[in-house]
């Protein structure tokens, strides 16, 4: 009768329980194995607790696997969906500058022509200049020639500061060590060799200008008692009234 | 490769020229040892600083052709100093070139000296003035290619 009951109970509860949670294969397993328990029972423990257990141990961790699979499931969603996000975001980023830009040079293309008086109509709408266009577009090399030309501009400009920061350092130090009549010499030098090495027509003159614009008086005045210095020498030059004779002079052979 | 060899190429000739650059506008300054004269004040006027300053304060004085003039350096006295030395270096260089112009009054006096190439070129002109007791000396020493005639005219304009 126990074990009648046992079975029956067991049945049924194999029965719920599979029906609900476990697929046909494990309630078989189950069923086979809980009955083989049953039949062998001779130890006196009470089978129905234990049954009741051991299925409620394999609900519940059906339970927690099912929760399981919904967290995964839930985060593999999220996942998914963050970097589509982020993709999305940086497509539209790129497209969004893309057009700004066509939009802009496209723009600044027809001030030019406005001013120039050609017609936009001559160019069928849409093609804006752009570095990036294939080689057969005229105007890629036009841009990059001017591209080229930016960045030797800015080579040059910059070439010309780090000289006039050579410049000042060197003034810096002759102020420094030197008496006033090595400063003006030492100006005068350093101007020449810098400029000389460079090759940089007109180099003098940019200094000048530089230390113009950027207040630096005490070399300004340096360059200036250079340039009357030698004013002063030509007038006085010009004032010696001496006559001169080139009859019977030696030639440097 | 084409473009290696070019590049490797253009590297070698821009390493070169700054030497080249160098060695061709670096001039011999002859009266530089004067810069450390006690009581005498040198100035260098470079090829740089005269091509800046020809389309400025040079052009007024009319009496020198600035197009031709290479560099300039002065030395003159600041105030009483090392008569000797300085004696030494203007009579060094003097002694190689040709004297063209000689006054002399008292104590004061002016020597004028130049050196001309085989095509009666003046490459150099030295113009050495002293004043009274070692005071008030004036040198000035001119690189470039002259004329006699353009000599003449710095002199008597």
């Amino acid at each position: 009768m126990e074990k009648d009951l046992n079975e029956r109970q067991l049945d049924r509860l194999v029965r719920d329980w599979s029906d609900d949670l476990l697929g046909p294969d494990i309630d078989k397993q189950i069923s086979d194995s809980l009955m083989d328990f049953v039949d062998n029972d001779d130890t006196g423990i009470d089978v129905d607790e234990l049954i009741d257990s051991h299925i409620h141990h394999l609900a519940m961790e059906e339970s927690m696997s099912r929760r399981h699979k919904w967290k995964i499931f839930i985060s593999s969603v999220a996942a998914v969906s963050a970097v589509i996000f982020i993709v999305a975001s940086i497509y539209l980023a790129e497209n969004d500058n893309s057009a700004r830009s066509r939009k802009e040079t496209f723009t600044a293309e027809n001030q030019v022509k406005e001013k120039s008086g050609i017609s936009n109509s001559a160019k069928p709408a849409g093609i804006a200049v752009s570095c990036n266009q294939t080689p057969a577009q005229p105007n890629r090399k036009k841009c990059q020639a001017e591209k080229a030309k930016e960045t030797k501009t800015a080579s040059t400009e910059q070439n010309l500061i780090e000289t006039i920061a050579e410049i000042n350092a060197g003034l810096a130090d002759m102020v420094d060590n030197a008496n006033e009549g090595l400063n003006m010499i030492n100006v005068s030098l350093l101007t020449e060799n810098l400029f000389s090495d460079t090759g940089h027509l007109g180099g003098y003159e940019r200094i000048r200008d530089e230390y113009s614009s950027r207040q630096h008086t005490e070399e300004m005045q340096n360059l200036n008692i250079i340039e009357a210095n030698l004013i002063n020498v030509l007038y006085e030059i010009r004032n010696l009234d001496i006559d001169l004779n080139f009859d019977n002079i030696k030639t440097e052979i | 490769m084409i473009r290696l060899l070019t590049c490797v190429l253009m590297l070698f000739v821009l390493g070169l020229s700054p030497a080249f650059a160098q060695s061709e506008t670096q001039p011999e300054l002859r009266l530089r040892q004067g810069s450390s004269l006690e009581g005498f004040d040198y100035t260098y006027i470079s090829p740089w600083m005269l091509k800046s300053m020809r389309q400025k304060d040079l052009t007024e004085l009319k009496n020198i052709p600035v197009d031709k003039v290479h560099h300039i350096e002065i030395l003159k006295t600041k105030v009483n100093g090392n008569y000797e030395s300085f004696k030494h270096i203007i009579n060094q260089l003097s002694d190689e070139m040709n004297l063209i112009g000689y006054n002399r009054d008292g104590d004061k006096g002016v020597k004028i000296c130049v050196e001309i190439s085989p095509v009666e070129v003046v490459k150099r002109i030295l113009v050495i003035k002293w004043g009274s007791n070692g005071a008030e000396h004036l040198v000035t020493y001119i690189v470039g290619d002259f004329t006699q005639e353009e000599v003449n005219n710095i002199f008597h304009f």
